[in-house]
């Protein structure tokens, strides 16, 4: 029982930062993975070890952030990455330069794409479990995330110049 | 989907789609497809180039997946917290169950012990009036010998009383009401206790008795009353901290009650 809820720890940051993606907005973002875990905590005797209890959490998350959005029709916040940057940006600017572009470049994405490639890409979940997450068939999974792959990279690679200079 | 698979008849350039190059590199390609692929990428360097392209596309939405998850996560995100909080909750639940339960149950034994009691009390109670009418059935009835120490020796008789029953036992004063103070008995009661019995006469000669007794057990009570199963003879009973009092004669309520009373008077002068 403890192995589980150390694996349900372990699965935070990745609840958060797909939760951000979802939402685009911290309080929103953390109220989301906590009604997640809630959830998960009410619904611990019902989670079987057929998948991993990563997955498990973010099927749970990702139907409860459809139905908040379908009963509270909340608009996507507009978080973007402004205090990320802010923070990076003293570090060092050109990778904040470089960042911001491929934040806008990513959330240009529709959020089916969007979410698909944070899910595989990002939190490495398998094609299986990125279907069962966000309710679609796997080949809906693979076609949204080589669209979301193919946008980005061309973003990427059309991106200004002065991005790259070296 | 469907389109792809046309390309595999085109011989020597073996064709692949992003769809095709992207499952690949996550290595969730089709087994069937996988020969295909690698061949592909291999023999054109256009998909190596697009693979390494989709590559870093996942390589920068990590970076920006990291740069989103700059805070550290609230507390309220604490796993083992919530654990704790559900645990407590859940303590607190079993608890009021628990508190619930119990009074409940008290409930049921105090009902029980109750009922119990009260059939005792009611058993206490019946007996005492029981003896007193029977008593004064016997005894009022007689000519000659209705009493044991008559009026005359009234000091001796109540004196005699009060140490054989342990009570203070008095000759109350009925007279006001009409009635004549004849003299009293000792008695042996159903309880194994001795009892007295007082004696009193109207003018008509008819008469009451009040029998006494220590009380044993019963709750202290208010006036109460009793008709002989004969129908004969109605009584009029209570009890105090420590005596127990029968009025008893064929009288209707009204005149036993107003004889108590003045029996109440004259104990509580005593």
């Amino acid at each position: 029982m403890s192995d589980f809820l150390t694996d349900v720890e372990a699965a935070i940051p990745g609840l958060r930062r797909y939760a951000l993606a979802l939402t685009r907005d911290a309080d929103a973002a953390d109220d989301l993975v906590q009604d997640c875990l809630e959830r998960a905590l009410t619904r611990r005797r019902l989670w079987r070890p057929t998948g991993t209890v990563k997955s498990w959490l973010f099927t749970i998350l990702h139907n409860q952030f459809i139905s908040d959005r379908r009963c509270l029709n909340r608009r996507a916040g507009d978080l973007s990455m402004d205090d990320a940057l802010q923070q990076s940006a003293a570090d060092n600017p050109m990778a904040s330069v470089a960042l911001a572009e491929t934040a806008r470049a990513i959330e240009a994405l529709s959020l089916e794409q969007r979410t698909t490639l944070l899910l595989v890409a990002v939190e490495g979940l398998t094609y299986a479990e990125a279907a069962t997450a966000t309710g679609v068939p796997v080949g809906t999974i693979m076609s949204r995330l080589s669209r979301a792959r193919r946008a980005l990279a061309d973003k990427m690679e059309a991106g200004p110049r002065l991005a790259r200079v070296k | 989907m469907s389109g792809r698979n046309d390309h595999l008849a085109d011989g020597d350039m073996p064709l692949i789609d992003d769809i095709d190059l992207s499952a690949y590199l996550d290595g969730e390609a089709r087994p069937g497809d996988r020969r295909r692929i690698a061949d592909a990428i291999e023999s054109a360097p256009g998909f190596a180039r697009k693979a390494q392209l989709l590559r870093n596309a996942d390589a920068k939405a990590r970076q920006y997946g990291d740069a989103l998850l700059a805070s550290a996560p609230p507390a309220r995100l604490c796993v083992r917290r919530m654990v704790a909080e559900r645990r407590a909750k859940r303590t607190r639940r079993l608890v009021a169950a628990g508190v619930v339960l119990t009074i409940a149950f008290l409930s049921f034994v105090g009902g029980w012990i109750g009922h119990g009691l009260f059939h005792q009390q009611t058993f206490i109670a019946r007996s005492f009036v029981e003896d007193a009418a029977a008593a004064h059935t016997v005894f009022s009835v007689e000519t000659r010998h209705p009493v044991e120490v008559t009026a005359l020796e009234s000091g001796h008789l109540t004196a005699w009383l009060s140490k054989r029953l342990n009570i203070p036992v008095t000759q109350a004063d009925l007279s006001g009401a009409g009635f004549k103070f004849i003299g009293g008995r000792l008695l042996s009661s159903r309880s194994g206790a001795p009892a007295a019995m007082l004696m009193y006469q109207d003018a008509e000669g008819i008469r009451a008795t009040l029998y006494l007794a220590r009380n044993r057990g019963a709750e202290p009570s208010s006036f109460r009353f009793f008709s002989s199963s004969e129908g004969r003879t109605e009584s009029v009973y209570w009890f105090d901290r420590d005596i127990s009092y029968g009025l008893t004669g064929a009288y209707n309520r009204e005149t036993l009650l107003k004889l108590a009373k003045g029996v109440l008077k004259a104990m509580d002068g005593a």
